[in-house]
């Protein structure tokens, strides 16, 4: 009323003066005073002239600046207070849900949907911080870490070695406790029937139960593991182990029994403990004493370079971790020698954050990766404010509907604030149905999200007031965000227009903000979409990719000790009898498990002092062609050269590393460096051929290059796999050959094996389930923004039920009426696609910098995801269009 | 609101307010005031006597009808309460009693 006229006019009193009047003024005086105010001014004005009167008016509005009116009164009315308006409130809610059951229907199960994804991400991050605070000490306790650094390359790796701990213990008799734990991947039998491989074996020292809160259930957990050749087993070991149905844990007495360990030694079972908990940044089976080892593998015990023990210590009390780390140079320098301070460190790392932070090279497990959960968040944030906007834009937009009974209320004498405390009321009842539906809905996907997200998470019920707070703030901020505005917009309505009757949903700021916030949903949708099409792509294509080798059709067994190995000739001879079997071969390693070991090597033709480090690979003669390797230059190895039992074959990578113009019958020594920094020669061959590259590496890699060394089969020792190439028309009759001649060749060894190509795929298991999610989220998001379009597509069309039925009987086709009603809607979608689009190829190019080998990111995903979310978004809105084209004339049009 | 007393200024707006009868508002009684007495008022200081005055039960106000001037803003308009008339009536018997009593020797002469 007082809008535009008043600025341009300039017959008006100045409008700051008047604004300054209106801000102080009580509203019971301000008519009166401002009428007098305008009648003088009006006089002046026609006295005195514009300038003059305008300048009295500031004076005057200054001179009324006195605490009479600037006191506010109280109502003279008594104020509806407490639950009355509310019941008031709840009432009117409830009729509007079941009078507009649909729309009603939609919010709800919009919001449920956002609160429930938002539910299930807090359970994970919750889950992820848990992990190993359950220990008592779990605050004092550091595990010790490793870092080598080689020829400038530092390697940090999560374990270090049996030495470190004596040192340790001698230098610092302060520390209450340090246990180391030795994985050791045994066969273990109970003497009878059940033999299996065990790769959760580990051997600790005895005070392990002083520092970890595992629970013992039948034992002391003092001094379980004090004697030599004892054994704690979890209760699922011993349920596999000595299964006994009618006891009510699962397994019948172990103790004092005894297990064999790797067919050597007897170990007697001391105790039983509970499994280790979920939420443990590693597991095991078996808990065996430390001082076993002094009868078999005595030379692990007191060790600076192998095998790999997970040392954890206790830090004493009033030292902190750093105080203790700024030490540990000079006993490394003490206790290796002054050269090793640049080069070997070792480090402390709180037990608490290894699972959230840690991603040094041999982790026990996986660990969480920071990553996953920032975009986990993130993106169930993005669906509970899809779901808001829904709840936003379908409230403004059928405010219509609403609009007389704010009217009436106005009339009535609600103040504003009270209106909008009605809207919030309503939202908040609103979220809260809601909220209990997305609590069933979480019951309901909490298996799959498990599969998905590789945890074991529940809705357990001791944690009750943290997700009563937790829901009741969920309620709260989706309430109030997805009320807010809806309130603001409802109560600032002039009652006279709206209880006369007029629209006031027209082409409002309203209407375009509702516009905005629809393509605000479809942009995150789009984006998500492309997301999930760009993973796919990328990982179909590291699938299909030419690796450099054929990965197809290959079994590879590991082989576990030497006993096996010495039998691999005889078996490779009998293998070769059968048509299946095309090649057999041993190595160190195969592509797609594990990689090679660095060496340094002297190149002939180079210098001593230059640091030359690459990869090795020891094979045998039938590498090449078992794995389908491509010679480039020179031949493969072959028995008819004597020579070859020490010949090497370069990949081109390293060819092009040494900077050979032709790597044939080069010459090159094998070996490792002094600490001195002089080399030491191990081995020495020459190159007989050159491959193609080939990837070891899952593709996030680079082909880096590599040394294939011959090495027989004789020197046995060398090699891990034993890999056998079938024959592609009968694979599971090769298989069944293989098992056979296995049984024969090596009966006390289980037959264990896999393909080589599916271990590759699982290099790529991040990827996977990144996509996993990527699907299941945007597939949420896709269906919440479309269960608003639904709402707001219907509504359109409620609202022009006349316009369609008048152009109906003027002869307008049914399918032209359908284009009428979602034009619209195709040009917000059409922006959103180009909103989404720049953003989304920004963060998946990010992504994809991950890798060495991307897929051209091209147009694909994206017109994918463009065409897809047209679909899904015109065939909501088409519904609902074809809806209202079908419907008869005269139904509308009657009442005219 | 404390005391009941009425202020010279009071006094004179109340006076006002009775001449202009049915037709006492803001701007009106401003008007009045200054033909009459030659006094220049603001009109925040005749809105600040109403109000003390409405606070003591002088006067009461009302509400006119709507109307286009003003910017289509009603006026207050006022009119005296018994209260007030009886106010009124006391000032003026006090006053008539000290005229009455003033010797006659101090007033002659006329003004000097």
């Amino acid at each position: 009323m007082k809008s535009a006229a008043t600025e341009t006019d300039p017959l008006m009193p100045p409008r700051l003066a008047d604004a300054f009047l209106e801000c102080y003024c009580a509203p019971e005086f301000i008519e009166a005073v401002q009428g007098d105010l305008y009648e003088l001014f009006d006089r002046r004005r026609e006295s005195k002239g514009i300038r003059l009167a305008q300048l009295w008016y500031f004076w005057d509005v200054i001179r009324f600046f006195r605490p009479y009116l600037l006191k506010r009164r109280k109502p003279d009315y008594p104020k509806a207070r407490g639950p009355i308006m509310y019941k008031n409130y709840f009432l009117v809610a409830l009729r509007n849900f079941r009078k507009h059951f649909g729309y009603a229907f939609l919010n709800v199960t919009g919001l449920a949907i956002g609160i429930a994804a938002c539910i299930l991400i807090v359970l994970y991050i919750q889950d992820d911080l848990s992990f190993d605070k359950y220990h008592e000490k779990a605050n004092r306790i550091y595990r010790v870490t490793d870092e080598t650094i080689a020829e400038g390359t530092p390697t940090a790796t999560a374990n270090t070695y049996s030495a470190a701990t004596n040192a340790l213990r001698n230098e610092f008799p302060e520390i209450p406790n340090i246990v180391r734990f030795y994985r050791y991947e045994a066969l273990v039998s109970d003497g009878d029937v059940k033999q299996f491989q065990e790769p959760r074996f580990f051997f600790v020292d005895s005070t392990v139960l002083e520092m970890f809160s595992w629970q013992m259930v039948i034992g002391n957990p003092e001094t379980v593991l004090d004697e030599p050749n004892s054994v704690v087993l979890t209760e699922s070991t011993a349920r596999k182990y000595f299964p006994d149905s009618n006891s009510l844990s699962g397994y019948g007495d172990p103790i004092g029994k005894t297990l064999r360990f790797e067919n050597q030694v007897d170990l007697k079972i001391t105790g039983i403990i509970q499994d280790v908990p979920r939420n443990s940044h590693f597991e095991y089976d078996f808990l065996g004493s430390f001082s076993t080892l002094n009868n078999f593998e005595r030379w692990a015990m007191n060790n600076w370079h192998w095998p790999p023990m997970y040392t954890y210590l206790e830090l004493p009390e009033n030292t902190s971790a750093a105080a203790l780390e700024s030490q540990f140079p000079d006993l490394i320098a003490k206790y290796l020698g002054d050269w090793a301070r640049s080069q070997r460190m070792l480090h402390l790392q709180p037990l608490t954050d290894i699972h959230l932070t840690s991603n040094l090279e041999n982790e026990l497990a996986p660990n969480s990766d920071g990553q996953y959960i920032i975009i986990f968040s993130a993106i169930a944030f993005m669906i509970l404010l899809i779901a808001c906007i829904n709840f936003m834009n379908l409230s403004t937009a059928r405010s219509a509907n609403r609009a007389r009974e704010v009217g009436m209320r106005q009339v009535l004498g609600a103040y504003r604030w009270q209106l909008i405390k009605q809207f919030l009321s309503e939202s908040l009842f609103v979220t809260f149905v809601a909220a209990i539906l997305a609590i069933v809905i979480v019951n309901v996907l909490l298996p799959t999200f498990n599969d998905i997200s590789g945890k074991s998470l529940t809705l357990a019920v001791q944690d009750l007031t943290f997700y009563a707070v937790f829901i009741s703030g969920i309620i709260l901020f989706v309430g109030i965000l997805s009320g807010s505005y809806p309130a603001f917009y409802l109560s600032a309505f002039k009652p006279a227009s709206t209880l006369k009757g007029g629209s006031t949903a027209g082409k409002s700021t309203a209407a375009m903000l509702r516009k905005g916030l629809v393509v605000f949903q479809f942009s995150i949708s789009i984006a998500l979409i492309i997301g999930t099409f760009t993973i796919y792509h990328q990982l179909d294509y590291m699938r299909n990719l030419r690796l450099g080798f054929d990965k197809e059709h290959i079994v590879s067994i590991p082989l576990r000790d030497y006993t096996t190995t010495s039998t691999i000739k005889p078996l490779k001879d009998a293998l070769k009898q059968n048509a299946n079997i095309k090649s057999t071969t041993i190595s160190y390693i195969v592509p797609g498990v594990k990689v090679p070991g660095e060496y340094s090597i002297l190149p002939e033709g180079k210098n001593p002092d230059e640091n030359w480090e690459l990869s090795v690979l020891p094979v045998d003669y039938d590498f090449v062609k078992t794995f389908g390797l491509a010679i480039t230059d020179g031949r493969d190895f072959s028995d008819e050269f004597s020579t070859d039992s020490t010949a090497i074959i370069l990949n081109e990578a390293a060819v092009q590393k040494l900077g050979w113009e032709s790597a044939l019958d080069k010459h090159i020594q094998i070996g490792g460096k002094n600490p001195d920094g002089a080399f030491r020669k191990l081995s020495e061959g020459r190159v007989v051929g050159v491959v193609r590259n080939f990837n070891i590496k899952s593709l996030h890699h680079d082909v880096a290059p590599l040394l294939l060394v011959n090495r027989g089969d004789t020197r046995i020792s060398h090699y891990n796999y034993f890999s056998v190439r079938i024959n592609p028309g009968n694979i599971s009759g090769g298989l069944a050959f293989i098992e056979e001649k296995w049984r024969e060749y090596a009966p006390n060894r289980p037959f264990e094996y896999f393909f080589v190509d599916e271990q590759f795929d699982r290099l790529y298991r991040a990827e996977q389930r990144l996509g996993e999610i990527f699907i299941s989220f945007s597939l949420l998001a896709i269906i919440v923004a479309c269960l608003g379009l639904f709402g707001l597509a219907a509504f359109a069309a409620e609202q022009r039920t006349r316009e369609i039925s008048v152009r109906k009987v003027l002869g307008a086709s049914i399918s032209s009426i359908v284009v009428l009603l979602s034009k619209d809607f195709t040009k917000l979608l059409s922006i959103s696609i180009l909103v989404a689009s720049p953003l989304a190829y920004f963060v998946m190019n990010k992504w994809l910098q991950n890798f060495a080998y991307q897929a051209d990111q091209g147009l694909f995903p994206f017109m994918i995801a463009g065409i897809l979310a047209f679909a899904i978004a015109m065939s909501t809105v088409g519904f609902q269009a074809i809806k209202a084209a079908m419907m008869n004339p005269v139904d509308a049009l009657r009442n005219e | 609101m404390k005391g009941t007393n009425l202020g010279e200024f009071e006094e004179l707006i109340l006076l006002t307010v009775c001449v202009l009868y049915e037709n006492a508002y803001g701007v009106a009684i401003q008007e009045e005031v200054e033909q009459q007495t030659g006094r220049s008022l603001s009109i925040s200081a005749v809105h600040s006597a109403l109000h003390r005055l409405q606070g003591k039960g002088y006067v009461e106000s009302w509400m006119g009808g709507a109307t286009n001037q003003r910017g289509g803003r009603r006026k207050r308009y006022f009119r005296i309460t018994s209260a007030g008339k009886e106010a009124l009536l006391e000032m003026r018997r006090i006053r008539e009693e000290m005229w009455r009593r003033i010797p006659d020797v101090v007033l002659e002469g006329g003004t000097s």
